[in-house]
């Protein structure tokens, strides 16, 4: 009945201090469907500490950009960017003091600070309990660390990958499993004003 | 004979088997995910904290998720507020808004969805962290933005003295997860209340369960 998520794998290599080592689950986690370790049933611990990415070329602080911003070299922007990214072959890291105003394209985005504007990641995006996104979020595989801050809506997975979920709904269902007797009869059901105890 | 603790179904012997004290079976999730169950690509809005685990539960069922952090929101709306305050003091012409007032200021830019556009809608515990001047606002505009049969699910704590985050862990199962104390917090709400404030839903339904934790199911 429960299939469960493939773990999610950087389909190219990754700056381990971004993508992986950052995000590892604590030891106590099982292997789990999300990049950060957490699994539907397991326990949250507290989000590990995010270090320092790297990449080919950094925004820093202070620096404030207004315009389109185009390449294929990893970018980590700590500054200030309004208008629009796209770097379509490349990481974009959106670090603790980032501030950007603009919708991002990018093979991987990974957001530690504050993003107004929709993500479009080609592969994933990864959203880090410190960060701040309003916006919209796509991507074939989304991360997101318990305590991150989002408003707006989540497309995972390509139409393609939308369709395949249609046609597996079968397996992947609403329907209720059996009930605890316990908790059924614990539980004090209230219709409209009147009062029952549930059997 | 089987015995009782045999008859558990999965999500409960996974509950049971599990440390994490935060675990419970939920009749409200149950029912609520009971009443989606014949929705294809269905709309959900989620107004809690955002979760990697409820988001996955949703989309691999073909739903299309919002999340909407409304609490996170209100409390910048309300540090704003204060800020904008401070400075119109100095005016001569300065008259504070009434509780009203703020409520409607803050409405004005959230909840800003189109008419019947969610099947669900999750609103977890918000309700205990909100002003009383924006819940019956709130409980309008939700009716407002749901399709016909949709599900609201809501939870109210007897006692509200923490905040919490809350992930769906299967079927009928959510993990309750503290995050620190409430900062402000109006009072534990009682049937009655809940049921008036959610009175233009055709049916509601509450739960209380052993730890007195209130789950409340609405359907419009």
């Amino acid at each position: 009945m429960w299939r469960k998520q493939p773990e999610a794998k950087p389909s190219s290599p990754v700056n381990p201090s971004v993508g992986d080592s950052s995000y590892a689950p604590p030891a106590q986690k099982p292997a789990s469907s999300s990049a950060f370790g957490s699994s539907p049933n397991a326990p949250s611990q507290p989000p590990p500490a995010v270090p320092r990415p790297s990449a080919d070329a950094v925004l820093t602080r202070g620096i404030c950009i207004k315009g389109e911003l185009t390449g294929k070299a990893d970018l980590i922007i700590d500054g200030d960017l309004q208008g629009s990214i796209r770097l379509n072959e490349s990481r974009l890291t959106v670090g603790q003091s980032g501030s950007i105003q603009a919708d991002i394209e990018a093979r991987e985005i990974f957001v530690y600070g504050r993003v107004d504007g929709d993500l479009r990641g080609r592969e994933r995006v990864v959203l880090a309990n410190s960060c701040r996104v309003e916006g919209d979020l796509e991507a074939p595989r989304v991360a997101i660390e318990d305590g991150a801050r989002f408003n707006g809506r989540v497309e995972m997975g390509p139409a393609a990958d939308a369709r395949e979920r249609q046609g597996k709904r079968g397996s992947q269902t609403f329907a209720p499993q059996e009930t605890s007797p316990a908790a059924a009869e614990d539980s004090e059901v209230t219709v409209g004003t009147e009062s029952v105890r549930a059997k | 004979m089987p015995s009782r603790k045999s008859q558990g179904g999965p999500a409960v012997a996974a509950a049971a088997s599990h440390s994490s004290p935060n675990i419970r079976v939920s009749n409200g999730l149950k029912d609520f995910l009971w009443l989606l169950s014949d929705i294809e690509g269905g709309r959900l809005l989620d107004l809690g904290s955002v979760s990697q685990a409820t988001l996955n539960f949703f989309i691999e069922r073909g739903f299309r998720v919002t999340t909407d952090d409304f609490v996170r929101s209100w409390k910048d709306f309300r540090a704003a507020e204060k800020e904008r305050q401070h400075i119109e003091e100095q005016s001569d012409f300065y008259e504070p808004l009434s509780p009203e007032q703020i409520a409607q200021r803050f409405l004005d830019h959230s909840l800003q969805y189109p008419e019947e556009e969610f099947n669900a809608v999750l609103l977890w515990d918000i309700f205990d962290h909100l002003n009383a001047e924006l819940l019956p606002k709130i409980a309008d505009r939700l009716y407002d933005i749901m399709k016909p049969g949709g599900a609201v699910l809501a939870i109210f704590h007897s006692k509200p003295e923490r905040s919490y985050r809350y992930r769906i862990v299967d079927n009928q199962t959510i993990e309750t997860i503290p995050i620190g104390p409430v900062s402000a917090h109006n009072h534990a709400f009682q049937n009655r209340e809940i049921l008036n404030l959610f009175g233009r839903f055709r049916s509601a339904k509450t739960f209380v369960g052993r730890d007195q934790l209130r789950e409340g199911l609405f359907i419009r």
